[in-house]
């Protein structure tokens, strides 16, 4: 492969990226599974399932998706490449910071062939939409790793009692599918929490099955639990796998004919969290979560709102409120690394020798660290 | 072929596009050769000369660029297919309103024969800024034209004269470099102009151009760049060559490409009027002093040093002191001029990809500055 041509102007940050001292708020919510298995075929199951050799599937054992809302006070990157210039290297430039709202959706991908089954098996999570208020990191985020990140309005704040949270995300979008409609910044989700457990002013009197757990004592014993899944995966060498793996479809359109693909592949990233604190619940019961599903929103509602028709075109705001099952949140720090192409599909009928070039990407976690003692490194475009 | 996957997360805007009544604001600069050259070198002419299909020059005898202010008060896509798929009857989708800032250039690319000659020279333009206040149209012309669109607010301000202009232009940037320094949404440029020049009963645009001296330095441009000839008339070249280095980062190692093409875009201006010229001697372009904009303007514009702005500096304790020259006067305009026009963008072709060429060898970065 060519060198990227480095330039100070285009806006991209490359990884590796370390967000300390990160604050997330998480919320638990049902999803349908025929509309991830939906999405597991549109956008991974690509192609014949033979020459593909692998399926995604959804995750019957956790039929939920966790909607995170993610404070970054500080976004460090250790980059140091020389750009082409001879520019201020991107790690030596200052930090950047944001707030992110996504969506994160387990889903379980194992291979087709006996021997595949296990070897290729992995509990991955994918993001159908993000959004951030940082389009440096928008940008990064789309062209690097395929996220489909996008750029928007998100305000913080504290909801009605102490030490409660709320959050509303606009993002441009168009009231409806009217041919003049024009583009505006649209609200698009809202969330807005009771305090945190034990809570002062709490609004319902529904008791949540998460309150067993407000206790000093339960709390302890989960931030125990955390900080030990924390070094299980360093302890094991990796053989047992604790952070979330991202799996989203990278692909690029042609300029002429934009409806053709040039480029479509699965990327595999890695998210870390670590040194978990000051992690606390919130009664599941006080959430609420409101999505906008009018105009062109309606599709990226599909997955959030179990069973419920979206109303697609409608010009007047739909409104939809979704249950919550859950909702805690915590501090940590945050890593995002180990970025790989998983998987490389053919374009346009290319014979394509390197459709699989990094075979490793799409090792089962547990496996990786014995194939790279047996094997060495595989790099992306290195021929088969 | 390969069809690409829509999703509504991609929020992109399709070419090609159109927009009916965009306002056109124009400052031409000197910007030398070398910096012409040395960009086109860098993002161009890459990979093995030998076996490049073409090769991109600076024009000595143009050796200019044009600074732009055009906001597009309804641009829209006119893809067919998109409105097809979601039951819409419709030729126009996906309206949304922009303002954008751009330098241009003039270059000249040449096809390379068998015999390594250079021959068939076609004029063409590279923009080595692009701002726009959109994100849609960010990622757009980012992911699918493959030019580099930094996204920033390009605000108009109330002008200080009336019949005046000012447009404030801000960036993500970071005033100094440094690890404790954080990004933030900073002035990048100003610029500002006067009223246009009065036009008696009968003038034509041409009339306000000999009266502010213009008329050498336009039969210069014209003599370098056919395309311009009839500007004074009032008019504007038809159609626009742009071309620029689409590309992408592989995931796994980001210094590496997965995907290199040179890309020709057509930029053509239909039904242009209100031609008119300012004077270039109340015209200020400004550039606010930070490291990033300092970087950026050296790299890409070839400012003179006297013009640039002040370094931002850093004190014993690690604060920053305000600089005494926040702002400076950092471009000279030669000519100044405004339209209106329909215009549509879309793309002409994909040059060549570099997917069968052999890989550049890794560049040396200048001996810093």
């Amino acid at each position: 492969m060519a060198q990227f041509v480095q330039s100070v102007a285009n806006q991209q940050i490359p990884p590796p990226y370390h967000f300390p001292n990160v604050t997330a708020h998480a919320f638990l919510i049902d999803v349908d599974m025929g509309a991830v298995q939906e999405y597991c075929d549109t956008y991974f199951n690509l192609g014949d399932a033979e020459e593909r050799g692998f399926v995604y599937r959804p995750c019957a054992a956790a039929p939920y998706a966790l909607l995170m809302v993610v404070e970054y006070p500080m976004m460090i990157n250790s980059n140091r490449t020389v750009l082409g210039y001879g520019e201020t290297p991107f790690s030596e430039r200052g930090y950047a910071s944001q707030n992110e709202v996504f969506l994160a959706v387990p889903v379980i991908r194992h291979g087709l062939t006996l021997q595949d089954l296990l070897t290729r098996a992995a509990l991955e999570w994918f993001l159908p939409f993000v959004v951030v208020d940082n389009s440096t990191s928008a940008f990064s985020g789309r062209e690097i790793l395929g996220l489909e990140k996008l750029w928007g309005e998100i305000t913080l704040g504290q909801g009605p009692f102490p030490d409660s949270f709320s959050v509303n995300v606009g993002l441009p979008g168009w009231p409806s599918l009217e041919p003049t409609a024009m583009q505006q910044m649209l609200p698009f989700l809202s969330v807005t929490t009771g305090g945190r457990l034990p809570a002062v002013g709490k609004t319902s009197d529904v008791a949540s099955p998460w309150t067993l757990l407000q206790s000093r004592f339960a709390v302890g014993a989960m931030q125990t639990a955390s900080a030990f899944v924390d070094n299980l995966c360093t302890t094991s060498s990796g053989i047992i796998p604790s952070p979330m793996r991202l799996v989203t479809l990278k692909q690029f359109r042609d300029a002429t004919d934009p409806h053709r693909a040039i480029y479509q592949a699965l990327v595999g990233t890695r998210s870390r969290y670590y040194d978990v604190a000051n992690l606390a619940l919130y009664n599941e019961h006080d959430v609420t979560l409101n999505l906008e599903m009018g105009g062109s929103f309606a599709e990226a509602a599909k997955l959030f709102v179990a069973g419920t028709p979206c109303a697609t075109g409608d010009a007047k705001p739909v409104r939809a409120s979704v249950p919550v099952r859950g909702a805690f949140t915590f501090n940590a720090h945050l890593d995002f690394d180990e970025m790989q192409t998983l998987h490389l599909f053919p374009v346009d009928g290319d014979d394509c020798d390197n459709c699989d070039p990094e075979r490793a990407g799409m090792l089962s976690p547990w496996l990786a660290p014995w194939w790279g003692l047996f094997n060495a490194p595989p790099r992306l475009g290195d021929k088969a | 072929m390969t069809r690409f996957i829509e999703s509504l997360s991609t929020h992109q805007l399709l070419p090609p596009y159109r927009c009916d009544a965009a306002s056109v604001h124009c400052f031409l600069f000197d910007i030398g050769p070398q910096a012409i050259q040395t960009y086109c070198d860098t993002f161009l002419n890459i990979g093995d000369p030998l076996q490049r299909p073409y090769e991109w020059r600076a024009i000595p005898q143009a050796p200019f660029g044009m600074l732009c202010v055009t906001h597009y008060p309804a641009i829209y896509s006119l893809d067919p297919e998109t409105p097809r798929a979601l039951g819409v009857q419709a030729q126009a989708w996906d309206h949304l309103k922009q303002t954008e800032m751009f330098v241009a250039a003039p270059v000249t690319r040449y096809r390379r024969t068998n015999d390594n000659l250079l021959v068939d020279p076609v004029i063409e333009w590279v923009q080595p800024i692009l701002i726009v206040d959109n994100a849609t149209s960010a990622f757009s012309g980012r992911e699918i034209l493959g030019l580099d669109w930094l996204y920033g607010h390009v605000d108009f301000m109330r002008p200080a004269k009336p019949g005046g202009f000012q447009v404030n232009v801000t960036l993500p940037s970071w005033k100094v470099f440094g690890p404790n320094s954080p990004e933030e949404m900073l002035p990048f440029a100003s610029l500002t102009r006067g009223q246009p020049l009065p036009l008696e009963a009968g003038e034509t645009p041409g009339a306000a151009a000999d009266r502010l001296g213009l008329s050498a330095f336009i039969a210069q441009l014209e003599a370098a760049i056919p395309d311009l000839a009839g500007i004074a008339e009032g008019k504007f070249p038809e159609t626009l060559e742009l071309v620029g280095l689409k590309q992408f980062r592989a995931a796994g190692d980001p210094n590496l490409a997965i995907y290199q093409a040179v890309i020709a875009l057509s930029c053509c201006y239909s039904n242009v009027n209100d031609m008119q010229f300012f004077d270039a001697a109340e015209a200020v372009v400004t550039f606010q002093g930070s490291s990033m904009v300092n970087e950026i303007l050296g790299t890409f514009l070839n400012v003179p040093p006297k013009w640039r702005p002040g370094p931002v500096m850093v004190g014993s304790d690690g604060k920053m002191v305000p600089s005494q020259l926040p702002r400076v006067r950092a471009l000279e305009p030669r000519m100044v001029f405004s339209f209106t026009a329909q215009m549509d963008l879309t793309a002409a072709g994909t040059l060549y990809t570099f997917r069968d060429l052999p890989p550049a060898a890794p560049r040396k970065p200048r001996a810093s500055r």
